[in-house]
């Protein structure tokens, strides 16, 4: 039996682009860790959602391809000469945050890329390590080992003030 | 704790002014991503570089055989080069020979002595001038065979027509870009590719009475893995009897654009936008760019007039 597809029209995929700008945007910042950087990516990412032929067959799998085209879009801007002229994320962002939680997610933010990507899907978009191996495309086993390597640094970066769960 | 520390640090980033900005690039119905132009622009830049680099090369390789050829190095010349140089006219001009042959001598050869070469025993084709339309041409310019232009200027909006073919290499037709086997194709009716071009061309378009709508109603685009068109040609084709209007829409606009620089051809300006018009016979075809959709019109059996409304009514 054949899946019903969602619509392609230029009205419900704004809809989807309003929706979902926050998991966009902040996903392209914790890769980027540039305000600018993450703009541009959230950008990109939306003109190829709204220029996109591809046939969705539900909210799920739309969301599934943001991430996984917000991630690639994120390591083209590493590959980048304009990534060097980045502004540091403290600077930015520090005034704006407590400073208990502004602590945490700079410790997140020195991790290296890959381990920053599954845990800010894992505990900020509280997806499952199964849907992070799904749209990521890396084994279960992966994305497991990288959360744990995660954890660990994270742990001696916060020098033990917090237990990670 | 950890996991909740997280979430509110994310959730006290502001994001408001962000996504007013993004959302405002975004709902823009011509917004194109930046970095696909950059890279457009270099690899044409690269292109024309290395054509350009690739004449050069072939044309001294050329010249330097003519001039082996022309004075052999192992015959010594029985007259001076001086004397030779004062002979030769400045011009082309025809010299009568002993055995009643013509050739053809310019200012620059210097005539075979001594022993006589099999080139200099025939009598030689006799070698055009190069009008001062021709060597208007830039060098790095396309080199497409070329008559001289009958300019059939028409005042509105400036339609010059280049009495010639159009250039072959560029005659494909959406339909035989579709039949192409591909692997990874989608669907795409027309009211979704419109969405797409941001423009209804049935509604725009101006033909005489007449002619029949046969334009395809979908068409299978091949896309890459991000779903983006990696071709997204469109023909709208319109009949009426042996006449007919084809127009093809696409927003790759590179190959289209690339003829309009080329340099071989006038330029036309149908309402501010550049075009090259070709006519051959009563078929007359247009290459136009105007915002970011590239427009191949094919039209037979019209004349210049409704020509020239069909071409002001695709872009308005």
């Amino acid at each position: 039996m054949e899946k019903a597809l969602l619509p392609r029209t230029r009205e419900y995929k704004n809809e989807i682009c309003e929706k979902y700008f926050d998991m966009v945007y902040k996903l392209a910042l914790s890769q980027t860790k540039d305000v600018s950087h993450a703009e541009d990516v959230t950008s990109e990412v939306f003109l190829k959602f709204i220029s996109s032929a591809k046939a969705f067959e539900s909210e799920e799998h739309i969301k599934a391809w943001l991430i996984r085209v917000t991630i690639n879009c994120g390591k083209n801007i590493f590959s980048s000469s304009w990534f060097k002229k980045t502004v540091p994320l403290e600077e930015t962002l520090s005034a704006e945050m407590p400073e208990e939680e502004s602590e945490v997610y700079f410790a997140v933010m020195k991790l290296p890329q890959k381990y920053r990507a599954v845990i800010h899907l894992f505990y900020y978009e509280d997806l499952s390590v199964a849907q992070i191996s799904e749209y990521l495309n890396i084994k279960e086993a992966t994305v497991r080992s990288q959360l744990a390597r995660g954890r660990s640094l994270l742990k001696v970066s916060l020098e033990g003030e917090d237990e990670i769960v | 704790m950890f996991k909740d520390m997280y979430k509110r640090a994310n959730d006290s980033i502001p994001t408001s002014d962000a996504k007013a900005r993004v959302m405002a690039s975004v709902k823009k119905p011509t917004a194109v991503n930046p970095y696909k132009k950059v890279a457009r622009f270099g690899a044409l830049a690269a292109c024309l570089l290395f054509t350009f680099a690739s004449v050069s090369v072939f044309k001294n390789f050329e010249e330097r055989n003519e001039r082996n050829i022309m004075t052999p190095v192992n015959i010594e010349p029985n007259v001076s080069e001086k004397e030779i140089t004062a002979k030769t006219p400045a011009k082309s001009e025809e010299i009568p020979k002993t055995t009643g042959e013509v050739v053809q001598k310019t200012k620059t050869e210097t005539p075979p002595v001594g022993k006589k070469t099999e080139s200099a025993k025939k009598p030689q084709t006799p070698v055009a001038i190069p009008t001062q339309k021709a060597e208007k041409v830039p060098e790095n310019a396309v080199q497409v065979p070329k008559e001289p232009a009958d300019v059939a200027s028409s005042l509105k909006n400036e339609i010059i027509v280049n009495k010639m073919s159009a250039p072959e290499e560029y005659e494909v037709s959406a339909a035989s870009v579709h039949s192409r086997g591909v692997a990874e194709k989608t669907e795409v009716s027309l009211a979704e590719y419109y969405e797409y071009l941001g423009k209804n061309i049935e509604e725009a378009i101006v033909l005489p009475d007449g002619f029949e709508n046969q334009s395809q109603q979908t068409a299978f685009f091949e896309t890459d893995d991000e779903g983006a068109y990696k071709n997204d040609e469109w023909s709208f084709m319109f009949k009426k009897g042996e006449s007919f209007a084809e127009i093809i829409t696409t927003k790759n606009t590179r190959d289209i654009q690339n003829i309009i620089e080329s340099g071989s051809y006038e330029i036309s300006s149908i309402e501010e936008n550049e075009a090259v018009i070709t006519a051959d016979g009563d078929v007359y075809k247009a290459y136009m760019k105007a915002g970011d959709i590239g427009y191949k019109v094919t039209t037979a059996g019209i004349g210049e007039a409704d020509f020239e409304k069909l071409m002001v009514s695709v872009v308005k």
